[in-house]
């Protein structure tokens, strides 16, 4: 698939489904760490740091990844 | 060693998630301690230390020490005709990041060496809110350079360069859910093969066994696409759950899914997770290759295999400690396992990955 595609994807997903407008005051839960889009940066980094180097794929994650020192 | 980009974009973007998750310490510490280790006689142990500081509320600084020690004598390195290797890999990240209500911006440059590779990468990362904080697109990029060396030979210099993008976009779709969309892409020149694997094939010409260095092609385009989706579901607890497909030019197609429950009890947070990948070959793979091509690998990181991790998260949070408003602490316990479908030297490998973080944050 193409870039451009990808990115009209993203621009339609976003504007498609943002529809539900949630007032500021009812947005407590959201908050919380557990709904932090990565909770815990660190942890995640160093899983990520596995899967980039046992698996083919990369991306698609934002958190922190790669390097494990064995080209 | 292909991955300094993804290494830096991924810092800045967890730079952006730190300004908005801990905009009131003033500086904060962690550290972390992992331990890899796998039925391929492979062990990893990593160390990590990183620092961030908020000298005025809109200005973050952040840097990160880590430290890689690896021992293997897996199949590839046997194949190789070498018994075990060690190696140790130093890395420096540093990073700054400007945020104000609506937009944030943050810049990472990371410096990686060790005795074969050395690397720099520059990645800057922006988001911006809008539809009154119901939006948040985020868009980055970055460029890493690397020289590419051969342990124990002088002679051997090769480079590889890497550029990225990703674009994202979160929604608050409801009061309880958040969801997410993010698309990379990475673009690759220069030198990937591993120059430590040799290709082994039957010439019928001469009628002799031939042993040659892998080949692969200079240039990777790789697309990756994830959905994100986290619900709240009780007080402090939710579900995550993330799907991603990738594809990239040399033909490897792959499928992730991963569900996490997350759950917050008191100071506690306990969170089991099972993660699911599969992936196609390259199309230049071949678990037995009959004769030369121009291009011939024995990665089984190209191969086609399943994969499936697993494991729980445990998490303790004290807030109000005097001085230190808020002490973390974590255990991450991981389990995993692969089938190797045609990757003759090697059929399965399972494996353990355990971390343990501290961390402080002051006011």
């Amino acid at each position: 698939m193409r870039p451009w595609r990808l990115a009209a994807m993203v621009v339609v997903f976003a504007t498609t489904t943002g529809c539900t407008a949630v007032p500021a005051w009812d947005r407590a839960r959201l908050a919380q760490p557990c709904m932090l889009p990565e909770p815990r940066p660190m942890s995640a980094g160093f899983a990520e740091h596995v899967y980039d180097y046992r698996e083919g794929s990369v991306g698609g994650s934002g958190i922190v990844g790669g390097g494990c020192g064995c080209n | 060693m292909q991955l300094r980009a993804a290494r830096a974009l991924g810092a800045a973007f967890a730079t952006l998630v730190s300004l908005d998750a801990h905009a009131a310490p003033v500086a904060t510490v962690d550290t972390r301690g992992a331990v890899y280790t796998d039925t391929d006689a492979t062990t990893i142990v990593t160390s990590a230390a990183q620092a961030t500081v908020t000298p005025v509320p809109f200005l973050t600084v952040q840097g990160q020490y880590l430290i890689d020690v690896v021992s293997s004598a897996s199949i590839d390195v046997v194949s190789a005709a070498t018994p075990s290797f060690e190696d140790i890999r130093h890395e420096g990240t540093g990073g700054l990041g400007y945020h104000d209500e609506d937009r944030a911006i943050s810049g990472t440059y990371i410096y990686s060496v060790e005795n074969d590779w050395r690397s720099h990468t520059g990645a800057l990362t922006m988001s911006h809110d809008a539809l009154k904080h119901q939006l948040t697109v985020s868009i980055g990029g970055s460029f890493t350079y690397n020289d590419v060396g051969r342990s124990g030979d002088e002679t051997f210099a090769k480079r590889l360069l890497q550029g990225s993008a990703t674009l994202g976009a979160s929604v608050v779709a409801s009061k309880n859910d958040l969801v997410g969309l993010t698309y990379s892409f990475f673009y690759l020149d220069g030198y990937q093969s591993s120059p430590y694997r040799f290709v082994r094939y039957f010439d019928t010409l001469d009628s002799a066994a031939v042993s040659q260095p892998e080949t692969v092609p200079d240039r990777r385009a790789r697309h990756a696409l994830a959905a994100r989706w986290n619900h709240h579901i009780l007080a402090k607890s939710a579900v995550r759950t993330q799907v991603r497909g990738y594809v990239d030019s040399w033909g490897v197609v792959s499928g992730t899914g991963s569900v996490e429950l997350m759950f917050g009890l008191g100071d506690f947070e306990v969170a089991p997770w099972v993660r699911v990948y599969g992936q196609k070959s390259a199309t230049f793979y071949e678990g037995n290759y009959q004769d030369a091509r121009r291009y011939m690998t024995v990665d089984r990181e190209l191969s086609t295999f399943l994969d499936a991790f697993g494991g729980v998260r445990l998490g303790y949070r004290k807030k109000n400690l005097g001085v230190v408003e808020e002490l973390r602490v974590d255990v991450d316990l991981t389990g995993f396992a692969f089938r190797f479908f045609d990757f003759p030297l090697l059929e399965e490998r399972a494996g353990f990955l355990g971390q343990l973080g501290f961390g402080l944050s002051f006011e």
